[in-house]
Formats: structure tokens, C-alpha cells, sequence
């Protein structure tokens, strides 16, 4: 069940008719964690009067694959509340820590098992043939939960903060197993910490205080960045990357350009109705996008992009590794330890690291940079100041490459012609137009179809529509919304995509 | 209780009456959007509309139907022996693959607003309405176009009565019984059928994705519609089907042939949602000037439509015996138990010439 999809829509205005009629908070609690296990489930049941048939008859072999998910985040969630109990109750501190390293050990542990696994034993097994022992190690039929990326971190951020004496332990189980699995984050973030979101759990959410308009709003840009430009960008990206050899210089760049318009508008498009939504109910989540293509530095960037995943990373990996407290190589080596876990966090694959490792790289670069320059002209700054954007977004762009890129399949065997890592290097040459130059064009329009999208974008960053959309009337907001909902219906297409950050 | 409504609040009827802005909104663009785009790519149906669109004054007969009509009824031949007969008119073939009610009676109604001023018979395969749609259909827009108001009132129709099929159905079956989620599974599946046609109606009502599919040939740089002219018109609408019967299908045909020689065919029971689309085609048929003309292609099939009560004075063409034509029953002519193959649509092009002359000459012409 996608935010996108007419389905979600049918199963919102019941949850959110229900939860607003409810007059209690544990009540309401209670319906939003039964509505967020009922939306997870979705996802792997598939029909519903099959899978109790098959369940009542005892045909496993029949059962959807990853049927049994929704046990894994009740598994974390138990796990977690236990943990917080148990430091709670703890007097010792080498007791807190071992209940800390249960949460730990059993949250990482299912990320391991599902996420990395065959990786690891893949990896093992090419390294060993590198120094020419041959080994046999089997992989195994994994299926990654959706979302199990998400909500570990966020089960982890509830164990980490108890720990750290900075949030105290939840008597209720409603109240964690309702904020693990409180549905619009549920499968693709934004990653939301215990700390900001249990606060809100405690209290009775007011109708008064949600603002519709701007819930409507905020849900309406999401959709029509997802489903219109993204999965426009998408058939541009698509195309190119299949089969990236075949383009001219300008359309590798072209291919490479719209990628970045194609994540942005889904993971942030994602983002807004996630945000929309839980407004609509009455909490609040954390901002996750704040116009990262404008950043004028690497740093600046993640401060931007992924808000809740990289200040997640900052708190809770980054500053656990000594931070910046320390000297400067060895806050270099947090740097890029952090961007490398990062980069793994995203995919189990060795062009996820690199795409990690080229972040942690230019994070370092920018830090010596900033010293070597601090005392630079005004001229020089000037320069800098009119370059900064452009040089961060080619260096952003640069690493989608190696974020994007799939293995070369035959089109007949399927075999694999060449690998992830190859593909990218060929396409980091083509974008740096140093690759050969062949004649398969993607045409004009795409380029002035991506310059109103830029332009839009930076508009939208100056604020200038948004200061014109409050000066409207609530009439005339609300035709122009149903007028906009048709445009974006128009523009969509039959069959949607996933959303990309739902495979993480 | 006095009855009456209790007046809202001021902010609730201030969020009721900008609800309802948008509501007006978003169904005014709707329809302003319909009438703006043009009709939507459906592989086949834009090919051969545009071509009745551009051509519809030069024919004097259309064949509607589905793959019984679009791979099997060779306009050219049916043409060729009617002129033989003393009788030369034009005729297209507008059958589509998969095309049952009340999609038929949707394509009509376009063929019927372009020019058809020589249009004095329209062939119309007897066939009755699907509930249960079919996956492939959904894609590139097929299942999504027809879907309009009157279409769904068909549709609701066909599900009530199947709907009550189902009650009686299960009713009826006392032993050995079915386990409960396969009794709740058969009885929602009528429903869940009936919403696959509601998103039909909901997609063809917002005109959902029209504009991403223009969008899309503009950035791969087709100009011009790819679906117009193409093969599917060449041949005054007539597809060719090649291959013959396959060994899985072999033995069900003649199975199902043995049968219909003990057995001949059955008319199907009266269906009430069968019977109303097939008037409306008929009143629409008729309403433009043309004749209707029923035919029933050439099947082992064991039960088929036939017209009801009040259609019955329509002229009607009856393939389906089996003993009466043998050469359209033979193995080689013959692709499965429905479908003739490219050796089987001549004889059956000019055996449907003869039978339709034959019929203008033995029955007055009469409409409904």
C-alpha cells in the first residue's frame, strides 16, 4: 500500500475518521497501532482471504513469502521495551550496559541477518578467491522486510537514549510498540527518535491544533513529487542506466541529472506525505529534506538531505566514536567510518560503501578546506560563494552514480555482463566525458523540461509560492488544490514504482 | 427527538463548504480535462476508431465483436462474395481481442459520433458481460477507457445477478462443505471484481495517467500517435491468427466436438445484464439508422448467448452447429474450442456472406 495509491487514501480516511472519534488517548493509541500492523502487513499478506485460508489449512509452502515480517518488528519491539525495562530496573552500570548491548546485538542482529548476510558471505568468498583459496559458501533465499532498516534504528534510538539517562523508560508497552509502528514512518522513515515522538504519545492529541490546509498542502507537493516527476525522471534514469554505453555525453549527463531529480522527488516526496499524514493525526514528525541541491558544501548537504538518518548517524555513531573530541585524524577517521556505515546502511553492496566513502571523503576535504581558505580575499570567497552550489551538486551527482548503478544484465540468459562496479565506472566516465561518445540522444526537451524543474525548485526555495499560498483565501486554496489534484492525476502513471528508499 | 438537523458550527461549516470547493473544483477539471484530451492510446481500439473516424463514410457494414470477430471475419472476403452474390458492399471489421459487453457498445458509440452515412448493418457477436476482468487488460489503458457512467450500470448489473448466482450457489451446496474461507473467498470475489471496475470508472473519471502517457512520447520523441495507421487497419480490420491446434489444445477441442455432435449447443440462461446491454447496443444501432445483426460465431462451446424475447425479430447468424458447417469444425481450420485460425477465416468470411444474403432475401428487414 503505497501514499500514492487510491487505496492508501480509502484506508486513511477510515483511520483518520476513527482516531479523531475516539475520545481517549489509549484508545486512539490503540487503533493507530492496530492500523500500523494492518498497513505493514499489507505489504507481504497479499489477499487477505487466501492467506487465512492457507494459514486455517496450515499451507505454509502456500503463505506469500515474508508472510511472517510483522513478527519481526513485534520481535524488535518486545526486545525493546524489555531492554528499557531492564535499564530502568538495572543499579549497575556494567548491568545497564549489557542490557544495551542486548538491544544492540538482537537490532543489529536482524539488520545483519537480512540485510547483509549474503553480502558478507559473498564478499568472503571473494576475498578468499582473490588469495586463490576456492571456498563453497552458500547463500541464502533472504527477502529484506520492508522498512527493517528504519525501524531498528529507531527501536535502537529508544534503547541508546534510555542508556544515555536522557529519556526515562516506557511503562506502557502501547506506548513504544505504538511509536515503533506508528504507520506514515513506518516503512521509509523519515527515522524518528524516541525522544521527540514518545513526548507526544504521552499527551492527548487537539483536532484544533492540526492545520489542515497545510496538512493537504504539504501531502499534495508529495504526491506530485513522486508521483509525477519522479516517475517521469524515473523513465529518463531508467533508460540510461540500462544500458549507459550507448549515450552521447550530454545524455549521460542528462541521465545522471534526472537520477538526482528521481531520488530527491521520491525520498522527499515520500517524506511530505509521511510528514502530512502524521500531521493529519496530530503528531509530528522530523523534517527530513530542506532543499539539499542548494547546499554549498558537502557538510551543509547532509545537513540537508536525509535529515533524520544523518543526525541519527551523528548522535548515535558518529559522536559514540569520540566525534570531533578527539584529534584530527582520528575525527577523520570517525568521518569516514560514519559515511562508509552510512553508505552500507543503504544497500549491501560494495557501490553503497563507495557512495559512502566518496561522502566521507569530500566531508574530510571540506573541513581542511574550510581551514585552508579561512583566511583567503574577499574576492576569492566571492568566487567561492557563486561555485559553491554548482561544484557540491556535480560532487552529489558523482556519487548517485555509483548509488544507481545496477550490474549489465544479456537480455536473452540474464547472465550478469558486466558488474554494479563496472557499469558505474563506465558511467562516472561518460558524466566526466572522458567515456567514448556514441550517438543515442535523449532530445532537447529533457533539458527544458529539467530547467523549469530547476526553476520551480528554486523558486520553492526562495519561498516565493509559498508566501502566495498563504496569502489565499481558504476557497480559494481549496479550488486550486482540487484544480492541482487533477493536473497531478494526469501525470501520473497507471502503474507506480516503489518507493526507492523502501528497498533499504 | 424532534427530526430535525442539529445546526453545524461556524468552523465546520466553513471546513464543509471549502471540502466542497474542492470537491466542485476537482470535478469541474475532470470533466474540462476529458473534453480536452484526446482519446486515450488503446492498442487496437485507437487504431481502428481513428481509421472509422477518418474513413467511417465508406462502409456500408461493421463487424463488432471480440477475437471470434477480429481474428476470423475477413472483411475483403466477405465483400468479394457478396459482390459475387449481386450484391457489392464495404464492410469493416471492428472486433477487438477480448471485447465483450458493454465494452462493444462503448466502441459503437464512438464509431457512431464520426461519419457513417452509408452504415446500414451492424454484426454484432451475441455475447454477455464479464465480471471477472482480465490482468493483461489493465495494462496500456484497456480495462480503463470504456469505464463510464452507463458502462458501470451495466457492470452493477452483472454483479448483482452474479452476485445472487453465487448466494444460490453456495446455498445449494450442502455436502461436502467447503471450508470458510473458501465459501467467504467466493463470495467476495464477486465484490472484489466489482471494485476492479469501480477503479476502472475512477481512473477513466480523473483521467488518471492520460497526460503522462502524452508527456511520455514526447520525450522519446514519436511525434505522431504510434498506434495510427498500423496492420490492425490494413486489412479492413481484419488480424491475421496463425497456428493451428496445439497438442494441449487438440484433445479439448475434440473432446468438446464429439460432444456438440450428441449435444448440440444450449442457449445460455437468460441474463438479465446481458439482455440490457445488448438492448442499448441495439437502440444505439438503430437510433443512427443501421439494422442489427446478431451473429454467433462458429464454437464447440457448450451453452451460448442468445438474443432475448424482445430482440428476436432481429436478423440472426448461427455458426455453432456443428453438423450444418462442417468445414468450419475441421481440425486444421480450427486454433481451440472458440477460435478459428487464418485457414479457417475464409470459409467462414464467405460462408457468412452467403447466410447474410441469403437473409436479405428470405427475411424482411425489421427493426426492434
Amino acid at each position: 500500500m503505497l501514499f500514492v495509491e487510491f487505496r492508501f487514501l480509502i484506508f486513511f480516511l477510515i483511520v483518520f475518521a476513527v482516531h479523531w472519534s475516539l475520545r481517549g488517548n489509549t484508545a486512539r493509541k490503540s487503533w493507530l497501532l492496530a492500523c500500523g500492523h494492518f498497513f505493514y502487513a499489507c505489504f507481504f499478506v497479499g489477499d487477505p482471504v487466501e492467506f487465512f485460508g492457507h494459514l486455517r489449512a496450515g499451507e505454509w509452502a502456500q503463505m506469500p513469502a515474508g508472510w511472517w515480517f510483522p513478527a519481526v518488528l513485534w520481535g524488535s519491539t518486545i526486545m525493546d521495551y524489555a531492554v528499557g525495562r531492564g535499564l530502568g530496573a538495572a543499579r549497575s552500570e556494567p548491568a545497564r550496559r549489557a542490557w544495551l548491548l542486548a538491544s544492540l546485538a538482537a537490532n543489529l542482529g536482524v539488520l545483519c541477518y537480512f540485510k547483509y548476510f549474503n553480502f558478507f558471505i559473498t564478499s568472503a568468498a571473494g576475498f578468499l578467491t582473490w588469495f586463490g583459496l576456492h571456498t563453497s559458501l552458500h547463500t541464502l533465499a533472504i527477502i529484506l522486510p520492508y522498512g527493517v532498516s528504519f525501524y531498528t534504528f529507531q527501536s535502537m534510538s529508544y534503547s541508546i537514549d534510555v542508556y544515555r539517562r536522557r529519556l526515562a523508560p516506557v511503562r506502557s508497552f502501547l506506548d513504544l510498540a505504538f511509536f515503533i509502528s506508528f504507520f506514515p514512518q513506518l516503512v521509509a522513515g523519515p527515522i524518528v527518535r524516541a525522544m521527540t515522538f514518545l513526548p507526544q504519545v504521552f499527551e492527548k492529541r487537539v483536532w484544533a491544533s492540526v492545520r489542515v490546509r497545510d496538512c493537504c498542502t504539504l501531502f499534495f507537493i508529495g504526491f506530485v513529487k513522486k508521483a509525477c516527476v519522479s516517475e517521469f525522471a524515473a523513465q529518463i534514469a531508467d533508460a540510461f542506466f540500462a544500458d549507459p554505453t550507448k549515450y552521447t555525453h550530454l545524455s549521460a549527463v542528462l541521465g545522471v541529472l534526472f537520477y538526482a531529480v528521481q531520488i530527491y522527488c521520491d525520498f522527499s516526496g515520500y517524506s511530505d506525505m509521511a510528514i502530512a499524514t502524521a500531521r493529519l493525526l496530530g503528531y509530528e514528525l522530523t523534517p527530513n529534506f530542506d532543499f539539499p541541491y542548494f547546499s554549498r558544501s558537502i557538510t551543509e548537504f547532509w545537513r540537508r538531505w536525509h535529515i533524520s538518518l544523518s543526525t541519527w548517524l551523528r548522535d548515535y555513531l558518529y559522536i559514540s566514536l569520540g566525534g570531533n573530541r578527539c584529534s584530527k585524524l582520528f575525527t577523520y577517521r570517525n568521518l569516514l567510518l560514519t559515511m562508509l556505515l552510512g553508505g552500507l546502511w543503504h544497500g549491501a553492496s560494495w557501490t553503497f560503501v563507495i557512495w559512502g566513502g566518496m561522502h566521507g571523503v569530500a566531508l574530510i576535504f571540506h573541513r581542511e578546506w574550510q581551514r585552508l581558505v579561512e583566511n583567503a580575499g574577499a574576492g576569492f570567497k566571492k568566487v567561492m560563494a557563486v561555485l559553491a552550489v554548482p561544484l557540491t551538486f556535480y560532487w552529489v551527482c558523482l556519487t548517485w552514480i555509483f548509488f544507481r548503478a545496477a550490474p549489465l544484465l544479456d537480455e536473452k540468459t540474464h547472465a550478469i555482463k558486466a558488474t554494479s562496479l563496472e557499469m558505474a565506472w563506465r558511467i562516472f566516465k561518460a558524466f566526466t566525458l572522458f567515456g567514448p561518445h556514441r550517438t543515442k540522444s535523449f532530445g532537447t526537451e529533457c533539458v527544458v523540461i529539467l530547467a523549469v524543474l530547476a526553476l520551480v525548485h528554486w523558486l520553492n526555495s526562495r519561498r516565493v509560492f509559498t508566501a502566495a499560498w498563504q496569502r489565499l483565501p481558504d476557497w480559494a486554496a481549496a479550488a486550486l488544490l482540487g484544480v492541482g489534484t487533477e493536473l497531478a492525476i494526469l501525470f501520473v502513471p497507471v502503474k507506480y514504482k516503489a518507493f526507492i528508499y523502501f528497498q533499504f | 427527538m424532534t427530526g430535525r438537523l442539529l445546526p453545524l458550527a461556524p468552523g465546520r461549516r466553513r471546513g464543509l463548504g471549502t471540502a466542497a470547493v474542492f470537491a466542485a473544483a476537482f470535478a469541474g477539471s475532470c470533466w474540462l480535462a476529458a473534453r480536452w484530451l484526446p482519446f486515450p492510446e488503446v492498442i487496437n481500439v485507437a487504431q481502428k476508431r481513428a481509421h472509422l473516424a477518418a474513413h467511417g463514410d465508406d462502409y456500408d457494414a461493421i463487424f463488432l465483436g471480440s477475437s471470434r470477430v477480429e481474428f476470423q471475419v475477413i472483411p475483403a472476403l466477405f465483400d468479394q462474395r457478396m459482390a459475387e452474390l449481386g450484391f457489392p458492399i464495404r464492410s469493416f471489421n471492428a472486433g477487438i481481442s477480448g471485447m465483450t459487453p458493454p465494452e462493444d457498445a462503448f466502441l459503437f458509440d464512438q464509431i457512431a459520433r464520426g461519419p457513417h452515412r452509408r452504415l446500414r448493418w451492424v454484426f454484432i457477436e451475441l455475447d454477455y458481460p464479464r465480471l471477472k476482468t482480465q490482468r493483461a487488460l489493465w495494462d496500456g489503458g484497456r480495462m480503463t477507457y470504456w469505464h463510464d457512467a452507463e458502462r458501470m450500470q451495466i457492470m452493477g448489473r452483472c454483479f448483482l445477478a452474479e452476485w445472487a448466482q453465487t448466494q444460490a450457489r453456495l446455498a445449494g451446496q450442502s455436502q461436502p462443505a467447503r471450508p470458510w474461507s473458501e465459501r467467504l473467498q467466493i463470495r467476495l470475489d464477486p465484490v472484489a471484481d466489482l471494485l476492479e471496475h469501480f477503479t476502472g470508472f475512477l481512473h477513466r473519471q480523473t483521467n488518471l495517467g492520460r497526460g503522462a502517457a502524452l508527456a511520455s512520447r514526447l520525450v522519446k520523441r514519436k511525434k505522431t500517435n504510434p498506434l495510427v495507421p498500423d496492420k490492425s487497419t490494413a486489412d479492413q480490420g481484419w488480424v491475421r491468427l496463425d497456428g493451428g491446434l496445439e497438442d494441449k489444445n487438440r484433445a479439448a477441442y475434440e473432446r468438446a466436438y464429439a460432444e456438440r455432435l450428441v449435444t448440440p449447443q444450449t442457449a445460455r440462461p437468460n441474463d438479465p445484464a446481458a439482455g440490457a446491454a445488448l438492448r442499448r447496443l441495439v437502440e444505439k444501432v438503430t437510433a443512427i439508422g443501421a439494422l442489427p445483426v446478431f451473429l454467433v460465431p462458429p464454437t464447440t462451446a457448450r451453452t451460448q448467448m442468445m438474443p432475448p424475447e424482445d430482440l428476436r425479430q432481429c436478423r440472426l447468424l448461427n455458426f455453432s452447429d456443428v453438423r450444418a458447417f462442417p468445414e468450419l469444425f475441421v481440425p486444421g481450420h480450427r486454433l481451440d474450442v472458440e477460435h478459428l485460425n487464418a485457414e479457417g477465416a475464409p470459409p467462414y468470411s464467405r460462408l457468412l456472406a452467403e447466410r447474410f444474403f441469403a437473409s436479405l432475401h428470405t427475411e424482411k428487414e425489421s427493426r426492434p
